[in-house]
C-alpha cells in the first residue's frame, strides 16, 4: 500500500473533524501489520492537525473563545506550565507560537551573550 | 540638551522598546535515526539548506525535502537521538565566521577549533553555499602564482584566480606539490608585509577524510617553515562525520571569499575531492536518492563544479581579489578517465598528473608533462620564464619521442644522440626535493643553463649538484643579474650576455 492509499484512509477516518471509531475498526480489520503502522502514524499526525496545544502560565485560564477566530475548525487541548512564567505557548501542528515571557528572556539572553559581527 | 545627552536619551529609548512580537517556530519529530542522517516529520516550512537544532543541540542541516518529510544530516556527534524527538528550524543558511583571526589556526567545517585554542566567535558569517560571482565581477587571470616547482612554473603555470587540478594515485606526491606552493608564498608575503603596500597571497587547506596523522604532519609542516602564519586549515578527518567531510571544501571557500571580499588573493588546496566524492555519494545513498554511473549521484558534477566556480579574479571594480584553487583528485592505477576525474579534468582550467612509471624512476615531482596543461596560466607568466620556458617544452617533447624510438636499440646519428643527452639533463633540473620551493630567478637560471648547452659537458648524475652551485654561485656573485630575473622583465641581450659571462666563470670552478 503506497503513502497516498494510506493519507486517503487516514482522512476518511474522520467524520466532522471527530475520529469515528467505527470507521478506524473497519479499516483497521483489513490492514497487514506493516501498513497498520503505517496507518497508525498516519492518524497520529492527522490528529496532531486537528488539535492546537495551548501551555499556559496561569491556571484556568482558556481563552478559547480568541483562540478560535484565529485557529478555526481546531479543537484545544490546555496544559498548565508553570515553568513559562508569564503568556502561553501555542502548537498547532508543526508551528509553535510563543509568546511567553520566558522565552523573551532566553531571547534576550542569547543576544547579549552573541558577538557582533564586524 | 547637548549632542551627547541627545545620544544617550535615544540608546535608553531603544532599551525602553520591548520587541513583543511572538516568537514562531517551525518543529518536526524524528521518525528514523540512520548513519548520520535523520528523517523526521513535520517541518513543514523548512527550506533547503537550512539549518536545524534538535533537542540536545546539536545541529543539522536539511538535504532531502519530500512531501511529508524531510532528510537531515547531523553536523555534530550525539547519542541521544532518538525517535519522538524534537528538531526545530532556525531560519538561518549554514555559514560559517570567518575573521582575520583565523590565519594559522585549524577549525573543522562549522568553525569549531582542533587546535585547542578557544573559537574565534567574531567575524563576519560566510554562508557555505553561495552563488559564484558572475561574468561582469571577473577579469582574466593575469598574475601569476608561483608554486616554487620549476617543473610547473615553466610548462604549466598558474595564474591567481586559475582552478589547477593535481591528479594522481596515491603516495606520488600530490599533496607535496599543494604543501610547496604554500611554503612558497612565505618570501612573497613577508615582503608585502615589509613593504606595506605589495599584495600577499593567503592559503586555505582543506583536509577531506584524511588520516589524522597526515593533516598533523602537514600542520607541523607549515608551522616549522613559518608558513601557517598566513593559513588556515579546514579539517574533516576520516573519523569525523560523513557530513562534515561533504560540507568542509565549501567553508573552506566561504572562508576564502571573506578575504577575498577585502580584496586580497587567497589560495585554497582541496586534499582531496575523491573523498569528498566518496562523502556526498555515502550521503545520497542514506538519503534513498537514486545512484547513477559507479553509485554516485546524479548531481556529482554539479557538487563540484559549483564548488570550483567559486575560485575567481576579480576585477577592480569589485577589489581586485582572487581565489586561486588547487583541487586533488587520487586516481586508481593510473586511470584518469575514471568518472570523478574526468568530471573534474573538465572543470578545471588544466591539470597536472602525476605518474607512478616516473616516481619509481626517481623523477620527483613525478609529473606527466604529455598529459598535463595549464589552459589559462601561459598569460600569467612573466616574460622573463616565457622566454625560457618556451625552449624547454620543445625540447622535452622532442626528447619524450626520442626516448620511446632508441628504445629499440637501433644506432642513432650524432644530432638524435645530442638531443637524449640534453633530454636527460632537462629532466634532471625538473626534478626537485619536497619543502624546497625555488624562487624565479633560481628556476629561469636552471632552465637557461641547460637549454642554452652549458651542461652539456656535466655528467647526468652531476646536474643536480652543479645547479645547486650554480645557483649559489650567481646568488652571491651576480645579485644585480638575480634582481633583473626576479623583475620578471623579458631577457634583454644585456642580461643574456651577463648570464653567459657568470655561467663561464662559475664552470671554471665547478669541479
Amino acid at each position: 500500500m503506497t503513502h497516498k492509499d494510506i493519507r486517503q484512509l487516514v482522512s476518511v477516518s474522520f467524520s466532522k473533524n471527530q475520529l469515528d471509531e467505527k470507521k478506524v475498526a473497519r479499516i483497521a480489520h483489513l490492514l497487514s501489520r506493516k501498513d497498520l503502522k503505517k496507518y497508525i502514524r498516519g492518524l497520529k499526525l492527522a490528529e496532531k492537525k486537528h488539535n492546537v496545544y495551548v501551555a499556559t502560565a496561569a491556571k484556568n485560564v482558556y481563552n478559547t473563545k480568541e483562540l478560535t477566530v484565529i485557529f478555526r475548525n481546531k479543537q484545544f487541548v490546555f496544559t498548565f506550565d508553570p515553568s513559562l512564567l508569564l503568556g502561553q505557548r501555542i502548537v498547532d501542528d508543526d508551528m509553535v507560537y510563543d509568546v511567553s515571557l520566558k522565552s523573551r528572556l532566553e531571547h534576550f539572553l542569547s543576544q547579549l551573550t552573541e558577538d557582533y559581527d564586524e | 540638551m547637548n549632542n551627547a545627552d541627545d545620544i544617550i536619551k535615544k540608546l535608553e529609548n531603544s532599551l525602553m522598546t520591548v520587541n513583543v512580537s511572538p516568537k514562531t517556530q517551525n518543529i518536526g519529530v524524528v521518525e528514523k535515526v540512520m548513519d548520520n542522517i535523520v528523517i523526521a516529520s513535520g517541518l513543514s516550512k523548512a527550506k533547503m539548506g537550512e539549518e536545524v537544532l534538535f533537542n540536545d543541540g546539536t545541529p543539522g542541516l536539511i538535504l532531502n525535502l519530500d512531501e511529508d518529510e524531510v532528510g537531515i544530516v547531523l553536523l555534530g556527534k550525539t547519542e541521544k537521538l532518538e525517535e519522538g524527538g524534537i528538531v526545530k528550524t532556525t531560519g538561518n543558511i549554514l555559514s560559517v565566521r570567518a575573521h582575520e583571526d583565523l590565519l594559522g589556526r585549524v577549525i573543522n567545517p562549522v568553525g569549531l577549533p582542533l587546535d585547542g585554542k578557544a573559537a574565534v566567535k567574531s567575524g563576519k558569517a560566510m554562508p557555505l553555499e553561495r552563488i559564484a560571482a558572475g561574468v561582469i565581477e571577473r577579469q582574466p587571470v593575469d598574475t601569476p602564482m608561483k608554486t616554487g616547482i620549476t617543473a610547473i612554473d615553466a610548462l604549466f603555470p598558474i595564474g591567481r584566480g586559475q582552478r589547477e587540478l593535481i591528479i594522481g594515485d596515491r603516495g606520488l606526491g600530490k599533496t607535496a606539490i599543494a604543501i610547496d606552493t604554500i611554503i612558497n608564498q612565505k618570501k612573497n608575503n613577508d615582503k608585502a608585509k615589509k613593504s606595506n603596500g605589495g599584495k600577499r597571497l593567503l592559503c586555505v587547506y582543506v583536509a577531506i577524510g584524511q588520516k589524522q596523522s597526515t593533516v598533523a604532519q602537514v600542520i607541523e609542516k607549515l608551522r616549522e617553515t613559518g608558513a601557517l602564519d598566513y593559513t588556515i586549515i579546514v579539517a574533516a578527518n576520516a573519523a569525523d562525520q560523513v557530513s562534515l567531510q561533504y560540507l568542509a571544501p565549501y567553508a573552506g571557500i566561504a572562508i576564502a571569499e571573506y578575504f577575498l571580499e577585502k580584496g586580497e588573493d587567497v589560495l585554497i588546496v582541496y586534499d582531496d575531492l575523491t573523498k569528498h566524492a566518496w562523502a556526498y555519494r555515502q550521503i545520497s545513498l542514506v538519503l534513498k536518492r537514486p545512484a547513477g554511473r559507479e553509485a554516485y549521484p546524479g548531481d556529482i558534477f554539479y557538487l563540484h563544479s559549483r564548488l570550483l566556480e567559486r575560485a575567481v579574479r576579480l576585477n577592480k571594480n569589485f577589489g581586485g581579489g582572487s581565489i586561486t584553487a588547487l583541487p586533488v583528485i587520487e586516481t586508481q592505477a593510473d586511470d584518469i578517465s575514471a568518472y570523478i576525474p574526468t568530471n573534474v579534468i573538465s572543470i578545471t582550467d588544466g591539470q597536472i598528473f602525476l605518474k607512478s612509471d616516473l616516481f619509481n624512476a626517481g623523477v620527483r615531482p613525478a609529473i606527466d608533462v604529455g598529459l598535463s596543461v595549464s589552459r589559462v596560466g601561459g598569460a600569467a607568466q612573466t616574460g622573463a620564464m616565457k622566454s625560457v620556458a618556451g625552449r624547454i617544452k620543445l625540447e622535452l617533447a622532442q626528447y619524450k619521442e626520442l626516448a620511446i624510438f632508441a628504445q629499440f636499440g637501433s644506432e642513432l646519428d650524432q644530432a638524435t644522440l645530442n638531443q637524449l643527452e640534453r633530454g636527460k639533463r632537462l629532466t634532471e633540473i625538473l626534478k626537485q626535493p619536497q619543502y624546497s620551493p625555488l624562487s624565479e630567478a633560481e628556476e629561469i637560471l636552471s632552465i637557461w643553463s641547460v637549454t642554452n648547452g652549458f651542461t652539456d659537458d656535466i655528467k647526468v648524475e652531476e646536474i643536480q649538484k652543479f645547479e645547486k652551485a650554480y645557483r649559489q654561485y650567481v646568488a652571491t656573485h651576480e645579485k644585480k643579474l638575480i634582481e633583473t630575473l626576479s623583475s620578471g622583465a623579458k631577457l634583454d641581450e644585456k642580461t643574456i650576455e651577463s648570464l653567459k659571462k657568470v655561467t663561464v666563470s662559475f664552470k671554471k670552478t665547478f669541479s
